[in-house]
């Protein structure tokens, strides 16, 4: 499967606008219908030459850009208004026009009384010269008279903590001292709007404090209408009342902070198509509490915590007492190993390729398996290892010999007819490394015993799986991934049913796959899973845990809309027999907002 | 807090004197001579160009050491401020884009700045008369009067080209040829008497040729301007700062896009 590289366009639809009642207060920044066009010249021009010559060829023609289209907004005295929107949505162009810095195109622009920019700090700093100086001829820029800098110049110097290096100049001073300086300088007056863009990210912890107990008190002691600029949803709803959400130069959105920081938090900056997001908007607005108890979180320090885990859930729904062993390290011998598992019945733990995780033995001391299978030598799992397993356990160990993977793929097959129940009648075959796609078909892949093959390169298969394939013992095959068209036609000319999925990212082809399998007549009993696709090591063992309970499993892209919908939709479409829905992943992958969505909609639907 | 729509004002004002201070501050900051230069730089090219013209071409002027620096500082006051200014808004671009400033400032600062140099190189001129002992006239009164069509002349200039040099920056390196060659075609290093006479007919739609003059004629010949010689001065300053004052403030509100 490829990466998906191509960018959805954000979505620009207007969402809504709350209603303030506040018309008895004085307007302070009143931004109408503005909009700014930029003209992109085609090619750059900066030369008469290249002037003349496109003029003389009539090719002089421009790109209109819109950097903001038709934005209004109102700012009332004392608000704290925050703006938030990706990066390129217009936010600082917005900025800019309201600081007066830009003229817009079309609309107006009306501002009530001094503003104090606090535009990228320390813009006109020299770095020739001293801070003394530098803060006489900042302030000077900022439009303060020689006499307001005389009277305030302690208490620059007390702010930024720089009086043992007034006279140094400031090419000797660190990055965090001149952000310090910059940012004393232009708050020390105290202006009926202050802009802020993006500052509180500059300096250290301790300087971000500071800040932002300055900004607080110029708001509450001094009732300094605020305007900030970010895209750090938390920090708006903190410090501020009101927001608007622009993307891409539209408004999407205009309301109280808390209000828009939420739909913000979970539509802003992902892409998708406006159908997925007015089904995520629709479900997040749904007044439903979600069911804390639907939602089952399986997290855990690595891969082998989760495996563990996993496997303590399975091992008991199990029909046989085998457990299957697999490399960790090795996605795509663990993925053999799943089939493997299929077949057996069993299910899966994972091991490193030169010891055994302490979760992984104690969970295997606690089972009282008979029989382990080890999938992989030497280099997937090696000797090592398997005389630890032998201390540690009194089950006869069954070595799945290999030691590439075109060898073990024999040797797991052969296992599967040897030691368990045989295959069925489809075969999978992909390329090592399609991971995402093996583990969204796992549901079909354990119900069905369904083989797992590789190609090699050039998209070619091995003599052996040739023949194998020669003597019909399926009568199916599935290719996951972009695996060739010659090699799929090649078996359709052998009267094989090739069914050929191919996504155009992970999630893409995880909705694919849980497609087909839906009209395969598998249906998802009481489970639901869901794993970011950048966790795929957390999922390497999910097989067992979704064979044995015929759960579906769902790649989820937290970047994009479309993927959170799709699972939405999904969930909604069964929830008739769906109790639970499953996130697995280590905590950094859990997205708590995706969660309270997912549950949010299953309660909804049923 | 800023008053953006008066030109002179106090805050405008302050704004200008902090810029010229910081310039004077970086131009002469870590040399041991310091501001010394100013005097010391036209005084040794003076004796440079002197060398060269005395002793190669052998024009037969009076007094041509002073001849000279009396035209090389004044058309390195035009030189130079004109050139600064060009640049003065590329340079200050990033001020530009974040803050609400009035940009002519800029262009102007630069001029004013070379202003207060050539003031200091005039310490030099001084020095050279006193060498040769020409006695200043009352027509030396004439000078401020010389310096404010210069500084008109200039800052048009300067205005004019700082606002082009932002859309065509070829206009940067076109510059510098073209003062080269103003430098030679001004009658700095050789006497008017040299040119054929269509040159000389010419020569009168060259302002700096004017402004040389009557530099001459007040410092060194003690000739008293007349009212025709400050006409033209004047009208040449103000013409060329009408120009430079209007196409500037046609192309201002464009600046942040293309700086």
């Amino acid at each position: 499967m490829s990466k998906n590289n191509e960018q959805i366009a954000p979505n620009q639809t207007y969402l809504k606008t709350t209603e303030f009642n506040d018309d008895q207060l004085e307007t302070m920044i009143e931004v109408s219908h503005v909009s700014m066009i930029f003209n992109m010249a085609t090619e750059q021009l900066h030369s008469l030459k290249e002037y003349a010559i496109s003029i003389a060829r009539r090719k002089l023609s421009f790109k209109e850009f819109r950097a903001l289209d038709d934005v209004s907004l109102t700012v009332k005295r004392g608000d704290v208004f925050g703006v938030m929107g990706t990066n390129g949505s217009g936010k600082s162009t917005l900025l800019k026009i309201i600081a007066g810095v830009l003229d817009p195109t079309k609309g107006t622009c009306e501002v009530n009384g001094t503003i104090a920019p606090l535009i990228e700090l320390g813009a006109g700093f020299d770095i020739e010269l001293t801070a003394r100086e530098n803060i006489y001829l900042n302030g000077a820029l900022l439009g303060y008279s020689k006499e307001f800098i005389n009277e305030h110049f302690d208490e620059i110097v007390n702010f930024a903590e720089i009086r043992p290096f007034l006279d140094m100049p400031l090419k000797n001073y660190s990055s965090g001292m001149v952000a310090r300086i910059a940012f004393a300088i232009a708050t020390v007056i105290i202006p009926d709007v202050l802009i802020v863009d993006e500052v509180l990210s500059v300096g250290d912890f301790m300087f971000q404090q500071k800040c932002e107990r300055r900004i607080r008190s110029l708001i509450r002691d001094h009732g300094v209408t605020v305007l900030i600029v970010s895209h750090n949803s938390d920090q708006v709803e903190r410090l501020c009342n009101k927001a608007i959400w622009i993307e891409k130069g539209h408004t999407r959105m205009i309301g109280t902070a808390e209000e828009v920081c939420e739909i913000y938090r979970s539509i802003g900056g992902r892409a998708g198509s406006e159908e997925s997001e007015s089904l995520v908007y629709n479900v997040m607005n749904s007044p439903i509490a979600p069911d804390e108890e639907s939602v089952q979180v399986i997290s855990g320090k690595d891969r082998y915590d989760i495996a563990s885990q996993l496997f303590e859930q399975s091992f008991p729904l199990s029909k046989k007492t085998s457990v299957v062993i697999a490399s960790g390290e090795d996605a795509s011998s663990s993925l053999l190993a799943n089939a493997l598992a299929g077949s057996l019945e069993s299910a899966l733990l994972l091991v490193k390729h030169g010891s055994i995780p302490e979760e992984a033995l104690n969970t295997l001391e606690s089972t009282q398996a008979s029989e382990l299978f080890v999938v992989g030598s030497d280099p997937f799992v090696s000797e090592g290892v398997v005389k630890e397993l032998a201390l540690h356990t009194e089950a006869t160990i069954n070595i799945v010999a290999g030691n590439t993977l075109q060898e073990l793929t024999l040797s797991v097959y052969r296992a599967g007819i040897d030691y368990g129940s045989g295959w069925g009648d489809t075969a999978v075959i992909t390329y090592d490394g399609c991971i995402g796609d093996v583990v969204s078909l796992m549901p079909f892949i354990y119900a069905n015993k369904a083989p797992l093959f590789f190609s090699v390169a050039n998209n070619q298969l091995t003599e052996e799986v040739s023949d194998l394939f020669a003597t019909k013992q399926f009568n199916r095959l599935i290719s996951l991934g972009g695996l060739s068209f010659d090699l799929i036609d090649h078996y359709k000319e052998q009267s094989f049913e090739v069914t050929r999925i191919v996504g155009s990212s992970l999630a893409d082809a995880s909705r694919m796959i849980n497609e087909w399998q839906t009209e395969q007549g598998l249906a998802p009993k009481d489970e639901v899973v869901v794993a970011s696709v950048w966790g795929l090591h957390d999922v390497l063992s999910i097989g067992a845990y979704l064979g044995l309970r015929g759960a579906f499993i769902w790649l989820e892209d937290s970047q994009s809309l479309d993927s959170i919908a799709n699972i939405l939709g999904f969930v909604q479409d069964h929830a008739a027999h769906l109790d639970q829905v499953t996130f697995i992943g280590d905590d950094t992958r859990s997205n708590k907002n995706d969660q309270q969505l997912i549950a949010k909609a299953l309660k909804a639907a049923r | 807090m800023a008053n953006q729509t008066k030109l002179f004002s106090k805050h405008n004002w302050f704004i200008l004197t902090s810029l010229v201070s910081k310039d004077f501050k970086l131009k002469y900051r870590r040399s041991a001579l310091g501001m010394f230069w100013s005097v010391l730089n036209p005084f040794l090219m003076m004796c440079v160009l002197t060398a060269v013209f005395s002793f190669m071409f052998r024009f037969d002027i009076e007094y041509y050491p002073l001849y000279l620096i009396l035209g090389t500082t004044l058309f390195t006051l035009m030189g130079d401020s004109t050139s600064n200014a060009m640049n003065s808004i590329i340079d200050s671009a990033p001020l530009i884009k974040k803050i609400r400033i009035e940009k002519i400032l800029f262009p102007l600062e630069k001029v004013v700045f070379q202003l207060i140099n050539y003031c200091l190189s005039l310490i030099a001129v001084a020095v050279v008369m006193i060498f040769f002992q020409v006695a200043p006239t009352i027509n030396l009164l004439f000078l401020p009067l010389l310096l404010f069509y210069v500084l008109l002349f200039s800052a048009g200039l300067g205005f004019l080209l700082s606002a082009l040099v932002v859309f065509f920056r070829d206009i940067a390196h076109l510059w510098s040829v073209v003062i080269t060659a103003w430098t030679y075609a001004t009658p700095l290093f050789y006497p008017m008497s040299i040119l054929p006479d269509w040159m000389q007919s010419l020569m009168n739609f060259n302002p700096m040729y004017h402004y040389v003059t009557y530099l001459r004629d007040i410092a060194l010949w003690g000739i008293t301007p007349s009212l025709e010689q400050n006409l033209i001065c004047f009208a040449m300053g103000a013409v060329v700062l009408a120009i430079g004052y209007l196409v500037f403030r046609k192309l201002e509100k464009k600046f942040i896009l293309y700086v």
